[in-house]
């Protein structure tokens, strides 16, 4: 079972998206230099919000299979160590979560 | 039709893919509410770009807005606009049948919102609005490529094409720097810079030719150009899902191409020479580092990706003989390599999905992408194995009346005239002229030979009975179907309204040439 979102992030979420559509098309017609930036700079603002909340929950799994977890009783934590989960390599995280 | 009746079409078309993803998104749990109102909305997008198709085609009309150029409807942008949003909906409702669940609710929004912004930049010739529409598609591409079956493969493909992608976006931000600056303009101006900008005020030969290859390597990494292609493209286009694959390699490389071709084509009026040389010998690398690409993948999709770069390099030598005219190369040439460009364009727009979405059937019916794994799935999908046959002889190019034959004939026929070519073997071999015109052969052959012993390997009888397999649905095979008819009329002798369309294009970039750019 996936969690439901929270209402106030769906509607951040459908905000940005329709800043995006009305940024973009307002951006068609503006001949001011200076205001074509502004509206460039509000529809960046708006596309790198819709791919960090798009992009995050499928990076991340979901799910966890629990016999992969409690083998037969060893003691293994009930939670995904940096070690098991697959993560790419970003210079704020080190290999295999160690520090 | 009115002039503004058109405008607000083609601006509607962004507006309708913003609205149409935040109800998408909204009504994601209520089950195929999402895919219903993606194909709804996509439906609604492709009616109202070809009203302005039909503004363009039958009624010759070319309308810019303003002066910023920030809204041009022109018969490329308008071409490739309806490839587009023609792709999109046939990918939406082959979706409904590959994707079968999508937790998040994020997938339609994301190729609606991917859609929209595709189809913004064909529609505008501000560099700094291109860039911000290459930026979009990129992000949200990325997104969809992270959908991907194969989760780690699909992460690294991403992380890599958004690497690639803010690489892009910095060449292209160098190049407008150095045409504000040699301009003698402001920085506060840079956003006021456009096509007709640069057709309008001439910049000096070393100023043009840096802005060129920085546009180049900007635009033309999206279009799959040698040597940043090769990074992104063949990770990005071979973990997508089938279904994004082939928007990626059908339609999203064409609008990099049509940007980069923007770019050049005014530039081209102060450096034509070292321009031509340098898209030349970046092509040929992109040419011959595909080929052997293709020849040495086992994967089904790694295979169509380094297919896409070689195709892509008809379309840039069709360009070439166009942005060659200022050194006194004669126009039937350039017309010829234009037509040939464009109606490349089409014929690969139409061909590369279908073979995406048969690779698709493969994946997720055999769970195989190693061609030599196939054997046996021309008996358990026949149809689909039918249709891959069809659009590889097609993109082969090698028999008349095939659709790509039409393309690759137009496109090499203007090698008869490549004074240009330094090596150029004064010799006609198969009907084929030149060292360009035969490397450019042998791609097709290799393309066709690669192509069909895929298809020849999904023939083969398999040694041991395999348990599982699951059926295509119809709306997995509609879309391949619809898509092999328009194979077939592509390629179809005679007038055609694609060859119609495409000779306008020409006809549009010949009139500039001849008014020396105005």
């Amino acid at each position: 079972m996936h969690r439901r979102p929270r209402r106030s992030s769906q509607v951040a979420l459908v905000s940005a998206i329709i800043l995006l559509g009305a940024v973009s098309v307002a951006s068609f017609y503006v001949t001011d230099p200076i205001t074509l930036f502004a509206l460039v700079e509000l529809a960046s603002v708006a596309t790198f919000f819709i791919f960090f909340v798009s992009a995050l929950p499928v990076v991340f799994p979901s799910k966890v299979k629990l016999e992969d977890v409690f083998t037969g009783g060893a003691a293994k934590p009930p939670y995904l160590s940096g070690e098991e989960m697959y993560a790419p390599k970003h210079p704020l995280r080190r290999e295999g979560g160690k520090r | 039709m009115t002039a503004m009746l058109t405008v607000l079409s083609t601006t509607g078309i962004v507006a309708l893919s913003t609205f149409g993803a935040a109800v998408s998104y909204l009504l994601h749990r209520v089950k195929k509410a999402s895919v219903v109102v993606a194909v709804a909305v996509l439906a609604a997008m492709l009616a109202l770009n070809t009203l302005a198709f039909y503004a363009t085609f039958v009624r010759h009309d070319t309308l810019s807005v303003n002066t910023t150029g920030s809204l041009i409807v022109d018969p490329p942008g308008v071409l490739v606009a309806e490839l587009i949003v023609g792709l999109a909906f046939l990918v939406a409702v082959y979706s409904a049948g590959y994707m079968e669940e999508d937790p998040h609710g994020a997938y339609y929004p994301l190729l609606l919102l991917f859609t929209g912004s595709m189809v913004g930049m064909c529609y505008t010739q501000n560099i700094l609005l291109m860039l911000l529409f290459l930026e979009i598609s990129s992000f949200f591409s990325a997104v969809l490529v992270l959908y991907g079956e194969r989760g780690k493969e699909a992460l690294r493909a991403a992380v890599i094409y958004l690497a690639v992608s803010i690489l892009e976006s910095i060449f292209v931000i160098a190049g407008l720097f150095v045409v504000v600056s040699s301009l003698g303009m402001s920085l506060a101006h840079i956003a006021s810079v456009n096509v007709h900008t640069l057709y309008s005020t001439k910049i000096s030969g070393n100023a043009a030719f840096l802005a060129g290859l920085l546009f180049m390597l900007g635009f033309g990494t999206k279009a799959s150009l040698f040597p940043f292609g090769l990074i992104w493209l063949p990770p990005a286009h071979s973990e997508a899902p089938a279904p994004v694959s082939c928007l990626l390699s059908g339609v999203m490389i064409k609008t990099g191409f049509l940007a980069m071709l923007r770019c050049l084509h005014p530039l081209s009026f102060s450096c034509s020479y070292s321009m031509v040389q340098t898209l030349m010998l970046l092509t040929l690398l992109s040419t011959v580092t595909g080929c052997i690409g293709m020849m040495v993948e086992k994967d089904v999709k790694r295979i169509l990706a380094f297919s896409s770069i070689v195709q892509m390099g008809y379309v840039v030598l069709g360009v070439i003989y166009v942005l060659a005219m200022p050194l006194g190369l004669s126009s039937e040439y350039a017309v010829k390599g234009m037509e040939g460009c464009f109606y490349h364009i089409v014929n690969h727009s139409i061909l590369k999905p279908l073979l995406f979405m048969v690779s698709g059937v493969f994946w997720r019916s055999l769970r195989v992408r190693d061609y030599r794994k196939l054997a046996g799935a021309a008996r358990r999908a026949p149809l689909p194995v039918a249709l891959w046959f069809l659009a590889a002889i097609s993109l082969g190019g090698l028999f008349w009346p095939t659709a790509a034959f039409m393309s690759k004939h137009l496109v090499l026929e203007c090698c008869k005239s490549f004074f240009l070519d330094p090596l150029t073997l004064k010799v006609e071999v198969l009907g084929v002229y030149g060292l360009y015109g035969l490397i450019y052969f042998i791609a097709a052959l290799v393309t066709f030979i690669t192509l069909m012993n895929v298809g020849i390997h999904a023939l083969s009888r398999p040694s041991q009975p395999s348990c599982e397999f699951r059926r295509p649905s119809a709306a997995m095979l509609i879309p391949m179907v619809v898509l092999a008819v328009l194979c077939i009329l592509a390629g179809a002798p005679g007038k055609s309204y694609i060859s119609r369309a495409v000779s306008e294009v020409a006809e549009y970039y010949l009139s500039i040439m001849e008014g020396g750019g105005a």
